[in-house]
């Protein structure tokens, strides 16, 4: 019985620990002081497979602070594919009418998109749009991993 | 104990279940932050292959993104049909727009079935393009033909085009003997004027055909010589481009001539027609302005042949010409004014020119041309008792003097000749006059040389007595 015990209690504390550290169980992202990041929607942010050019695109996603403490949330992204046409690509970020970043998908690094208190949800607009001019961008594909990152502010 | 072994794996799973359960959130304990990755975002760019499918006619390969259009080497100008096949692919209608940039070879590229640079597709539809090639211009040349989607700005594609145009052939070709067996070849200007270098010439006389000229002629004329009499010969003409490489028109119309070096024979004698003075010969005031010369011509003239008849006095002459007759027979040959030609022993001279322009030898003959009429003679009434009166006077030494009475009657003429002094003695009416019953008589007197010159009048008034 001794031994059931023990295995039960550390079963306890692993849960116990998950329960802790993991948004998605608990519907916070941190309830020792940590924040959590949690989205509107699901999906990727862009999938365009016949875009023309001088044509846009916009998504706005709203950004939950799920954790239990402040944080600065951030959002970042890499590409591959066609170089020219990440170069030729627009991405506008901006919320509450102010733009966060307005430059080619191939320069993105990261964008603070600003300190979110526990609970707290900013809409956040993101617009990919292709200049005119650009016959040789055919067919040129490219694609994007975004991510959103929240540190303990 | 057994139980809470038992336990343990339970414990675990669940822990790798809960583990698992945070999707694409992760939380990295060390920095204290929290990530939500966002992944698989895509973009492609449209695309014309997303509108439109391209099939290429013989004279093209690839698709809607690679054609490739090589035409070759066209005759100028043409019109190539079906170069290439658009088909609508896309679920909705669209319009397929074709713009050419270059060559200069081309002048236009067009759907087939609206004849302009744009056709509406239905979905599904298909339109063939074709392209003409430019009149004016010849040589190799290289542009590109692009097709959009409808007035898009970006979405298309522009295809080399490629082809060697050759200059158009001339339109007509006419051929005519010449003299000597030569025969003349003339044609119309090529419509093109960029790029060429002029015209080659082809002849056959019924076996091959081979090129007359070395480098190409400039002009649009060219006279072969290298002929054998009585041969027929064809030719042809092409035009020839500048340039590299060197292209030829198609051919030209073909024309056909025979070489031609013989003369047609002889006149066998020329004559005046309406020569006047003694034997009819003489070129005088009356004639001079209009002599008329009758050829005969030889057996074996043409209809097509000319007569030509010259008067000449060796510094000046003057000619006409009129058609020959079909064989043996006279040809008179009138208006040819002698005026400007001194008198003098004047050469009637007739030939024969076929149409071919060989000339036969020519005849000829002499005319005696005087112009110069005799003075007025002078002239004495003879009264003769009861006899035939007579007039004696002076004229033109063997001048033929002839009297008019014109009162109390009129009667005559009489005529005598003078000598060769130029004495005549005339005999005339019988006029019987008294001495208290005179009769006057009135005549007029002339002398005639013996070109047919007659002189001014002589009016001689007398009274008859006796």
């Amino acid at each position: 019985m001794a031994a059931a015990r023990r295995v039960l209690f550390l079963l306890a504390l692993v849960l116990a620990g998950l329960v802790a550290v993991h948004p998605g169980l608990g519907g916070v992202g941190e309830t020792n002081g940590r924040p959590a990041v949690s989205r509107s929607g699901t999906g990727p942010l862009f999938d365009l497979p016949a875009l023309a050019v001088g044509s846009s695109s916009t998504r706005t996603v709203t950004v939950t602070n799920s954790g239990t403490a402040a944080g600065v949330f951030v959002f970042g992204g890499t590409s591959r594919g066609s170089k020219p046409l990440a170069a030729s690509l627009l991405v506008t970020v901006s919320s509450r009418g102010k733009t966060l970043y307005r430059d080619s998908l191939a320069r993105l690094g990261t964008v603070r998109l600003g300190v979110l208190a526990p609970g707290e949800s900013r809409a956040y607009s993101f617009r990919l749009e292709l200049a005119r001019g650009q016959n040789a961008l055919q067919s040129a594909a490219a694609a994007a991993d975004f991510s959103i990152s929240a540190a303990a502010a | 104990m057994i139980r809470g072994r038992a336990l343990l794996p339970f414990a675990m799973l669940a822990c790798a279940a809960l583990l698992a359960a945070g999707g694409t959130t992760r939380m990295s304990a060390a920095a204290f932050t929290s990530t939500l990755t966002v992944g698989g975002s895509g973009v492609t760019v449209d695309r014309l292959g997303n509108y439109f499918e391209v099939t290429p006619g013989s004279s093209a390969s690839g698709d809607v993104d690679t054609l490739d259009i090589a035409l070759g080497t066209v005759a100028s100008p043409r019109t190539l049909n079906g170069v290439f096949t658009v088909k609508n692919v896309s679920g909705q209608n669209q319009t397929a727009t074709l713009a050419l940039q270059g060559p200069s070879q081309v002048s236009s590229a067009v759907f087939a079935s609206s004849g302009s640079a744009s056709a509406s597709l239905a979905p599904g539809a298909s339109a063939s393009v074709s392209i003409t090639t430019s009149p004016t211009t010849a040589g190799r040349g290289s542009g590109t033909l692009r097709l959009s989607l409808g007035s898009s700005t970006w979405l298309y594609r522009g295809y080399a085009l490629a082809l060697d145009a050759a200059p158009a052939a001339p339109a007509t070709l006419t051929a005519a003997a010449l003299s000597g067996g030569r025969i003349s070849l003339s044609w119309s200007a090529s419509p093109t004027t960029m790029n060429l270098a002029g015209y080659d010439v082809w002849r056959s006389s019924g076996g091959p055909w081979t090129k007359v000229n070395g480098s190409p002629l400039a002009g649009t004329s060219y006279t072969d010589t290298a002929m054998t009499d009585g041969t027929a010969y064809s030719y042809r003409v092409r035009s020839v481009s500048s340039g590299t490489p060197t292209l030829e028109s198609l051919d030209s119309p073909t024309a056909s001539a025979s070489a031609d070096a013989t003369a047609p024979a002889q006149p066998t004698s020329v004559q005046l027609a309406n020569g006047g003075g003694q034997g009819s010969q003489f070129i005088n005031l009356g004639n001079r302005a209009s002599v008329s010369v009758a050829v005969q011509l030889a057996g074996g003239s043409l209809s097509t042949d000319t007569v030509t008849v010259t008067v000449s006095n060796g510094a000046q002459s003057v000619s006409r010409t009129a058609p020959a007759t079909a064989g043996a027979g006279t040809r008179t040959v009138a208006g040819l004014d002698t005026t400007a030609l001194a008198d003098g022993t004047a050469v009637v001279s007739a030939s024969v020119t076929d149409a071919a322009g060989n000339v036969s030898t020519a005849t000829t003959s002499t005319a005696p041309k005087d112009t110069v009429a005799p003075g007025a003679p002078a002239a004495a009434y003879v009264d003769q008792r009861n006899r035939t009166d007579q007039i004696t006077g002076t004229a033109e030494a063997n001048a033929t003097v002839m009297a008019t009475q014109t009162a109390p009657t009129a009667s005559g003429p009489y005529t005598a000749a003078a000598s060769g002094a130029g004495a005549y003695t005339l005999d005339v009416a019988q006029t019987d006059g008294r001495v208290n019953a005179p009769i006057t008589v009135t005549y007029l007197v002339t002398a005639t040389d013996a070109a047919g010159n007659t002189s001014a009048a002589t009016t001689l008034t007398a009274s008859d007595r006796r």
